[in-house]
């Protein structure tokens, strides 16, 4: 294997994922070349760095403020759909004085909708929106690879 | 103690504490993808809220062929771009207080490089070169660091995550780390 092919693969060493093989050709490879020593201690050094920054924790009122959301039904802070679900909950309302006048009037009254699964049904396409990165990427994984080495 | 899939169906069933009791297990992981992202405490507060809010409306989309923690990464993922669309100008303003934390660990990385590590200052300065670092890569570059670096998630799992090839998982990360290698080069 000559340097270029080393160089794709200093990231599947530090990430633990080559093959015992891989590895240690690797490790040959790396005692007696210096370039790709050099190279590769900065790939390292760099690992530890973004790997070494500690952990922040969430605040001790997140699932307070999440449980407020979904009792709510607040599922959303896009001020359209924020708009037609109070709309829709005007019209819940709406139904349900209706009914409730209806009622008075000895009319049985009509069933009231549930908002939480109408909230549900317009969620549901969230996760199935696709996949960000394929969108924004029309090139093949073999044009990359090839164009990373050269 | 009730595992993930056992929570779920009961959150399923209604049953809020269930979801509760998720959310506390993953809540800091959630979060610390937000922050690793935005370096924003209020960005990284907003946008956990919108992950767990969002996948409590979606818990019936959950199918139990994946891990629960990919599937809620998943959301995380998108919620991260999401904040980022909303916000102006998609600029991103790294936030000053990084709790001191964040410098125990650090020590140990530079413990060898004969830095003062009592000097809590430098240390300070550095992990604000290292976040601000990561904060100018790519959104998907910054985003794969802090996948694999940040949260130890395998090149397998990323690739279900992003949805890309394991492929273009490695071939992300070797960009984002020559990057990240270049803007830190005097460190
Ligand atoms: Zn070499």
């Amino acid at each position: 294997m000559n340097c270029k092919k080393f160089k794709i693969i200093f990231n599947a060493y530090i990430d633990n994922a080559l093959t015992e093989q891989d590895r240690k050709l690797f490790e040959l490879h790396l005692s007696d070349c210096a370039g790709c020593s050099k190279e590769y201690a900065g790939f390292q050094n760099i690992k530890q760095l973004v790997s070494g920054l500690s952990r922040q924790n969430a605040p001790a009122n997140l699932e307070n403020k999440v449980m407020e959301k979904i009792q709510n039904g607040v599922f959303t802070s896009n001020p359209l759909e924020l708009f037609i679900a109070a709309a829709k909950t005007s019209l819940i309302a709406a139904v349900f004085i209706f009914g409730i006048i209806a009622a008075l009037s000895f009319f049985t009254p009509s069933a009231v909708p549930n908002s939480k699964t109408d909230n549900v049904d317009a969620m549901s396409n969230y996760i199935l929106k696709g996949n960000i990165f394929a969108k924004q990427n029309g090139i093949s994984d073999a044009k990359i690879m090839q164009a990373l080495l050269g | 103690m009730l595992d993930d899939l056992q929570l779920i169906k009961l959150a399923k069933e209604g049953r809020l504490e269930a979801f509760e009791a998720l959310m506390s297990k993953y809540k800091d992981r959630v979060y610390n993808i937000a922050f690793s992202f935005t370096a924003n405490h209020s960005e990284s507060d907003d946008i956990s809220q919108n992950i767990f809010t969002k996948a409590y409306f979606n818990l019936k989309s959950f199918e139990e062929k994946a891990a629960f923690s990919t599937w809620l990464y998943r959301i995380a993922v998108n919620e991260c771009y999401n904040g980022l669309k909303k916000r102006k100008n998609n600029i991103l303003s790294l936030d000053v207080q990084i709790c001191g934390g964040e410098n125990a660990s650090l020590k140990d990385t530079i413990e060898d490089k004969s830095v003062n590590v009592e000097d809590t200052a430098l240390l300070k300065a550095m992990q604000l070169k290292i976040r601000k670092a990561i904060l100018e890569l790519p959104d998907k570059y910054r985003m794969i660091v802090t996948l694999r670096d940040i949260e130890d998630i395998s090149y397998e799992e990323i690739s279900e995550i992003m949805k890309i090839s394991q492929n273009k998982v490695k071939v992300w990360l070797f960009r984002a780390r020559t990057k990240l290698k270049d803007k830190l080069k005097n460190i």
